[in-house]
This record gives structure tokens, sequence and C-alpha cells, in this order.
């Protein structure tokens, strides 16, 4: 296929609109042919740490909660850390699709797609790790309110019951949005196949033909579900929060942690989806269609929200010094020079020091270096949970009470199931449904 | 007898689509297809047609989420009163989060619900028997048999 | 010398001028441990640095609904400077802060002092580099918007810290900064609501107008959401925590009249009214209604302020209104000169 400079902001004759709607219709369905070696090496590769998590999950159940790394006083370790995680990874997938959307920010059409569906496997993803972390998984189902025999309700006062509720919610919301906004694209989708795949793509565009009423209607709903996911997804993460702030643990009771929070899921959100997009775009040739301008932008985002954080770290501990409470300043000097400094010294470095480079226009737009940077910063942003969580617990009021932390393997095995879980969904998604919204792209020509 | 007119040129559908609105016709024997989502032609056909229906259910759906959120909390503590943490029985702080996810919950279902209702989607027919008109903006006209 | 400057020069008289005159009903009218210096400075100070802010937020984002506003809530940014000399004055009243007779490292009062004026001055040294970069569109208007936010968030964060938390010492709150910076955008915002309506005729002959009131409302709605969460997310931690260090700010000011009554005034007027009315595009697209919501706005920061230092440092309310109506009248006295003094060469 030929390459061609098209400058969608320039206005174009009819001739050249229907030729540019005809190579992305034709460049993003393309991304959907039969998979290269690499993309079922990739689907191996994922599926084996899916395994490993399976195993280790598996081993855990059948021996019991002895064989993760958590006990006292750190009952909270490495699988709340990877729930926090992901709930995080997810935000950035509503941030750009409702958020900028709300916003009327162009780019945001090019990342929109993947930046759902990768909100929706990640909040599958974390979904997992309370119920890792309940122990007896099979009980999970009296997180929910439901009426029974000992007329028993749950607590409505507990910030974990608000999790519940939110991330529930959450994902309900958020697979809604991904579906609904998918719906024309997966009629074009329907066009260009044939046979049983043409019956499969007819069912789920639920029949759609364009047509005035149908359009009228959609765009309303797209637009009340984007008001009411922004909300949504400021108050998930801030209930995440909450589950640490509502107790009075040095470190964790603090009044900035919702906001802070949802800027550091922001952040580690956008930083996914870059770390997704870069070899996306290059293993499917988008680079037409993602340019180095969208990406600059979106390392805009990444930059403020690292300010933010980096804002929050800074506040949080001149308020520890600040306040001349003994607990909060124990906690704040621990975290320096305490056993897991190196690990704050990471974060610190991955989460505020890095992405101060991305101050540059050159390196901003320099696709390898923000590949490379992302990486870093979601390092950054798990070893920040991970810190948040563990070292609070580590060295609370009590010095006879404090204690260490290390996972176990099992702990380690069930992370990386948990990213082999992500990345098989993500690679699934990628070579069965459009990756780039099509009618959004075909509608900034007209 | 259906009348069918094919556009690759926007404007010209536009033209078109407006002449045929300001005739006379009755709008709801106007069906316009197009290929994106397209607020100019919007603008033209509800000069003719009511605005979509559709910030009713969302409005319904949130205002019940909230009020149902304070319910199911509020009347479930007082079913079975008992203090925890010693926060008052009926913690509104504590509530609002509640009632806050469960109106995004239901606003969200409900716009879905409404959708569902005023669009005819999923349209069965089309399922079986699919429609693509690709990149043309295509206006069909039902007009009365003489 | 340029017409800019030879302004700003006569401004600094007016306001060394009249923030003597200030000093002298500060502390020659006996009014006891006098807040009302101090609400001047925290009611002036959110809605200069936040309408400044709101530009510099909009220039950085490419906001295009900030083209018919700029010039004006550009036109404030000297007053910056009017609260540098009437911080001075206040520097006397330092005496009253809890801290003040055993000083520590941050909480002292020459590192007080030192610091407030610095970030006053950086605020208006940015502001200014702002100002005149933004309007002849010049090629580092995005840079020049970074610093100033940055500068921005520093300033509404010492003032949250410095001017109000170390009053209500032993309390303490990490948000309390964040909060701060919020409101003074909101407040900013809201200037840009009163602007639309006073010079709606002018405005109206401006290039996208009407679609740029509209996004304006909506962020004025937005902030409503947004400050409402910031809000809620404050007390509810306070509340959950439940720590006597903590609740005393709260306990203080809702178990007696008339500041639980206003305390709860004050959500309504800057949560509940703007969020109810603003959600319909008719009132948001009517100019009257946005001054009425802006006022609003404007009265509930007002009165929050008040109930914040009310406790510690009592106002009186004769030289609170003789101040504020001072600072408003050179507020106005400024705004209406600003042609002069944004005037700038070139295209």
């Amino acid at each position: 296929m030929k390459h061609k400079e098209v400058d969608t902001a320039k206005p174009m004759t009819v001739r050249e609109k229907i030729d540019y709607q005809n190579e992305i219709e034709e460049r993003v369905l393309g991304a959907m042919r039969k998979p290269t070696p690499l993309y079922w090496v990739g689907l191996g590769i994922s599926l084996l740490m899916v395994l490993i998590g399976a195993i280790s999950w598996t081993h855990q159940i059948r021996i019991g909660m002895g064989v993760a790394g958590i006990n006292n006083p750190v009952g909270w370790g490495v699988y709340i850390t990877d729930f926090v995680f992901w709930v995080g990874i997810a935000h950035s997938g509503t941030l750009i699709s409702a958020i900028l959307f709300l916003f009327r920010a162009k780019f945001r059409s090019r990342f929109n797609r993947s930046a759902e569906a990768m909100t929706v496997f990640a909040v599958l993803t974390a979904g997992l790790f309370p119920l890792i972390h309940l122990g007896r998984v099979w009980f999970a189902y009296w997180l929910f309110p439901y009426p029974n025999q000992r007329l028993l309700w749950v607590n409505f006062r507990s910030p974990l019951i608000w999790d519940v509720f939110a991330v529930s919610t959450y994902l309900t919301v958020s697979a809604i949005f991904f579906y609904v906004g998918m719906i024309p694209d997966l009629a074009i989708v329907r066009r260009f196949k044939k046979g049983f795949a043409k019956r499969i793509y007819s069912v789920l565009s639920l029949g759609w033909t364009g047509t005035f009423k149908e359009w009228q209607h959609y765009n309303q709903l797209y637009k009340y579900l984007a008001a009411l996911a922004t909300p949504l997804v400021i108050s998930v993460h801030s209930v995440v929060s909450w589950d640490f702030a509502m107790s009075v643990i040095p470190g964790w009771h603090t009044t900035i942690f919702a906001p802070y929070f949802v800027a550091g899921a922001i952040f580690s959100g956008c930083a996914m989806v870059i770390t997704l997009v870069v070899p996306m775009r290059k293993m499917f040739k988008l680079e037409k269609i993602i340019t180095v301008d969208d990406f600059d932008k979106l390392a805009q985002i990444l930059l403020f929200t690292s300010l933010i954080v980096g804002y929050a770290y800074i506040v949080e501990y001149t308020i520890a010094f600040w306040s001349g409470n003994v607990f909060e300043e124990s906690q704040f000097i621990y975290r320096v020079v305490g056993e897991y400094k190196w690990f704050y010294y990471l974060m610190f470095f991955c989460n505020v020091i890095l992405p101060l480079t991305l101050f540059s226009n050159r390196l901003r737009r320099n696709i390898s270096y923000l590949f490379i940077v992302s990486i870093f910063v979601n390092i950054g942003m798990w070893f920040e949970r991970f810190n948040i969580i563990v070292m609070s617990l580590a060295h609370d009021f009590d010095p006879y009470a404090w204690g260490f932390y290390m996972p176990s393997l099992v702990e380690f095995g069930i992370t990386l199931g948990s990213f082999g879980w992500f990345f098989t969904w993500f690679l699934i998604f990628a070579k069965t449904l459009p990756i780039i919204s099509i009618t959004e792209l075909k509608e900034e020509v007209a | 007898m259906k009348e069918e007119f094919r556009f690759e040129d926007r404007e010209e559908f536009i033209k078109k689509l407006e002449e045929v609105l300001a005739s006379g016709v009755a709008p709801e024997k106007v069906n316009a297809v197009y290929p994106h989502p397209d607020h100019h032609i919007e603008e033209i056909f509800e000069k003719y047609v009511p605005k979509s229906k559709l910030k009713f259910f969302t409005l319904l759906g949130g205002l019940s989420g909230t009020i149902g959120g304070f319910a199911l909390t509020i009347l479930t503590v007082l079913h079975w009163p008992m203090i925890t943490g010693g926060k008052p029985l009926i913690s509104i702080p504590a509530f609002i989060v509640i009632a806050f996810e469960m109106t995004i919950l239901f606003g969200a279902l409900a716009s879905l619900t409404g959708f569902v209702l005023l669009s005819r989607v999923p349209n069965f027919k089309r399922i079986l028997y699919p429609e693509d008109y690709g990149n043309e903006f295509v206006l069909q006209i039902e007009r009365e048999d003489p | 010398m340029s017409r800019t400057n030879s302004k700003l020069l006569q401004f600094t008289v007016v306001f060394a001028v009249v923030s003597a005159l200030v000093y002298l009903i500060e502390y020659f009218i006996p009014s006891g441990k006098g807040g009302s210096l101090l609400f001047n400075l925290l009611f002036w100070v959110a809605i200069v640095e936040g309408a400044v802010a709101v530009v510099a937020a909009a220039v950085v984002t490419n906001g295009k609904w900030i083209f018919p506003y700029k010039r004006d809530l550009l036109g404030v940014y000297p007053l910056l400077l009017l609260i540098t000399f009437l911080f001075v004055a206040f520097i006397p009243r330092i005496e009253y802060y809890p801290w003040a007779h055993e000083p520590g490292i941050w909480l002292n009062k020459n590192l007080f002092i030192i610091r407030c004026i610095v970030f006053l001055l950086a605020a208006f040294g940015t502001a200014h580099l702002l100002a005149r970069e933004v309007l002849r569109d010049g090629p580092k208007k995005r840079f020049y918007a970074v610093i100033y936010l940055l500068v921005y968030v520093i300033s509404q964060t010492s003032v949250a810290f410095d001017w109000v938390m170390s009053l209500n010492y032993p309390w303490y709150s990490t948000l309390f900064g964040g909060y701060f910076f919020i409101e003074a955008f909101y407040t900013g915002l809201a200037l840009g609501g009163i602007l639309t309506f006073l010079l709606y005729k002018q405005y109206q002959q401006m290039e996208g107008f009407p679609k740029a009131q509209m996004d304006m409302a909506t962020l004025l709605f937005a902030f409503s959401v947004f400050w409402g969460s910031q809000f809620y997310t404050q007390y509810l931690v306070i509340w959950y925590g439940n720590l006597p260090e903590e609740v005393s700010l709260i306990v203080h000011r809702i178990s007696h009249s008339p500041t639980r009554e206003l305390s709860y005034l004050v959500i309504v007027l800057l949560f509940f009214i703007p969020f109810v009315t603003l959600i319909s595009r008719k009132l948001k697209a009517n100019p009257r209604f946005l001054l009425i919501i802006s006022l609003i706005v404007w009265l509930g920061i007002a009165l929050e302020r008040l109930i914040l230092i009310g406790p510690v440092l009592t106002v009186h309310p004769v030289p609170l209104i003789i101040e504020f109506f001072l600072v408003g009248a050179l507020f106005i006295w400024v705004f209406r000169q600003r042609d002069q003094f944004l005037a700038v060469a070139g295209p």
C-alpha cells in the first residue's frame, strides 16, 4: 500500500475523503488479518504466564494462605499492591475515552479503543486480587448485599464494601462504554467478513445500519455515558485510596490520598497505554493514523500527572514534619532510611525525576524514549503502591510490633500470572476487534 | 414505493436532505443513512423531528440509583442495628459513597435501556440480513403509492 | 520607559498609599485580634491568582474558549502587587499565630515573611511575563503559562498551609493546599462569569463567542463538582479517622451558631446551587444568570474563609467592610485601565 501523507486539518475534496476513509478501514481492519508467528509467540508466553499464575493460586488454595508471605503485622502485601496497580491502569482508559471526549481533544480517537479495552481487561485483572487475597474465594459472594435467611447485611460503613460497589460499577460501566463505542465499527467489520464470521459480527453489531434514528440516540447515549464515567473514574480510585486513608495508620491516614491516587492512576494508565500502543502501532503499521503529535499529547498528560504525584509526595513529607506528629515523622523517616529504602528511591526516580525529562520537546516526540519512560513509570507506580501499603504496615505505632515482609514465590507467581492474563486478553482483542475507532476518524475529515 | 438516493459527497447529500424535508414530506417517511456521527445532519433533522428523549432515561436511572443507594444502606442498617467502628448507625458521609456508585450504575444501565428502546437496536431483521452502504450517504423516502 | 512599566509604577505608588491607609485602619480602629486584613488577603489573592491561572491553564491546553476572555482576565494581574503590600501591612499580626512564640524551623517569623513575599512577587512577575506573551501571541506563551502555573500552585499551597492551616495549629490536612488552588481557580472562573455579563456586548462580536461562554459555564459547573468532591474527600477522611487534632477544626465550627449554619451555607453556595442550576443549557447561555452564580461562588468563598479564620482571629465588621471596599475599589480601578498596561506593540 502506498504511503501518502494526509493532512486531516486541510479541507479535502470528495475523492480524497473517500480514499482516506477507505484507507483507514483497510489499515485498521488490516490489523485483524491472519496473525504473524510473532503474535503466536506473544500469546504463547502470555498463556504460559497465566498457567504459572493458575498453578500458584491452586497451590495457595490447596495449602492455605500460609504460602503467601503476608503475616502480622504486614497483612496486606503484594496482592493488594497488584489490585491497586491494576485498578490504576484501568483509569486512563476512561480518562482518554470519557474526559477527553468531553474536552473535545482530537487526539483521543487514536487511543480510545485500545485504552477502553485496556480498562476492561485491567479491571478484570484487578477484580481477581481481592478474591485471591480472601483465601476462601468460594465465599466471595458474601461481599455483596443479598437477602439471606440469617437476615445479615454487609457493613456499608466499611471502605472495603465501598470498594466492592465501586469496582463492580466500574467494570459494568466501562464494559458498556467499550461495547457501545464499538457498535458502528463492528458493522464495518461485518461488511468485510464472509461466512460464519460475518454472522458473528452481525450479531455483535446488533444489526446496526447507520440510520438517522440510530445515530441520534447513539450520540446522546455516548455523551451521557461519558458524563457518567467521568465522575465515576474519579470516585473509583478515591474509594481505593480510602481503603487506606480511613484507617489511622501513619502514612495511610491522610486527606490528600484521594486526588493523589487518582492522579497516580491516570499517570500509570497513560504509561500503560504508551507501552501497549507503541508496539501495536509498529506491528500493524499504523504510523500514519497514530502520529508523533498524538503521542506528544499523551506524553503531556503523563508529565502533568507526574507533577501532581510529585507534589503529593512532597506535601506528604512536609506535613509529616510540619504536624509534629511523632508517628508520622517516624514513618516518613523510615521510608528513606529503612529496609525498603531502595524501593522508595526507585519509585521517586521513576515517577518524579525521570518524567521531568518530558519537559523537553525533543524527548517527548521521540517514540522509543517515550516507550522506555513508560515502562519505568509502570515499574515506579507498582513500587509506589508497594511502598505505601507495606511500609506503613511494617512500621506503625508500637516498635515492638514492627515487622518485615517479603513476598513469597507464590505471590510472585500470581503477580506474573496477572500480567499474563491481562496481555492474553489484550492480544485476543487486537486480533478480533477493530483497534482504532474507525467511525470517529471518518468523522474528523467530514 | 421507496425512492433511494445515494451520494458520495456529504455536501450534496445535505443539500438534498434539506430540500426533501423542506418540501413537506412527512419526516418519519424520510430515512437517512450515513457512515459516521454527524451533528450537522442531526441538526437538520431535529428541525422537523423531536430531540432524543434519552436524557429522561438517564435522569430517572440516576435518581433511582441515588434513592436506592440511600434506601439500601439506611434500611438494612436499621433492620439489624449494630454499631461498628464507633460510627453512628446512619452514617450519611459513608453512605454517600454507595449512593453515588449506584447513581452512576443505574444511570448507565438506564441510558443503555433507553437507547435499546428508542433506536430499535438490536434490529433482528438486520442481524439476519445486514444492510451495508459503505461510505455512502443514502437518502430513502417512502412515498405513498398513488 | 514603556507605557506598561510607567503604568505599573503608578499602580505601585497608589498601592503603597492604600496599603498604608489599610494599615492605619487595621491598627488604629480598635477591633480586637483583627482578622479583617487576613480575610481580605485570602479573598483577593484567590480571585487574582485564580483569574490568571484560568488563562494559563487554557493556554497550556490550547483551549479556544479563552479567546474572548483572556485579555480581561489578565487585566487583574497588577493587583498581585497590592496583595504583596497588604501582606507587608499584615506582618504585625503574625504575633497572633499560635506558633509565633515558640518558632520552629519552618514556622518562624522571618522565614514566614520572606517566603510569603517571595511567592507573591514570583506570582506577580510570572503573571506579568505571561500577560505580555499571551497578548502578543508570542512563541513562548506556553512556556510562561507552565511556569506561572507552577508558581501558582506553590503560592496557593503556601497561602493554605502558612496563612490558614498554621493559624489553626495543630490541625493539619495534606489536601489543604490542593483544596486552595482548586478554590482559587474556581473563583477565577467565576470572574469570567461576571465578565460575561458586564462585557456581553463587546464579547458578542468576538469570534466563537456563544460557544466560549458555554464552555466557560461548563467549566464552572465542572468545578462545582470538583470542589464538592474535594471538600467531601477532606471531610470524609477527617470524619472517619476521628482523631482529636484533626476533627478539632470542624467540631469547633459546627458545634455552635452562627458558624454552624454558615458552614452548611458554604456547601450550598459552592456546590449545590451551581451544580443543580448549571446542568441546564439554557441557564448556561444566560449571561445574567452567570453573573448571579458567579457572585454566589464568590460569596461562598468569602464565607468559607471567614469561617476558617474567624474563630481564631476575631473579625470586626467595621475594618472588614472598609478594607474590603477599599481593595474592591482598587480592583475596579485597575481593571478599568487594563487597556493601558496590557497594550502591546505589534500585531
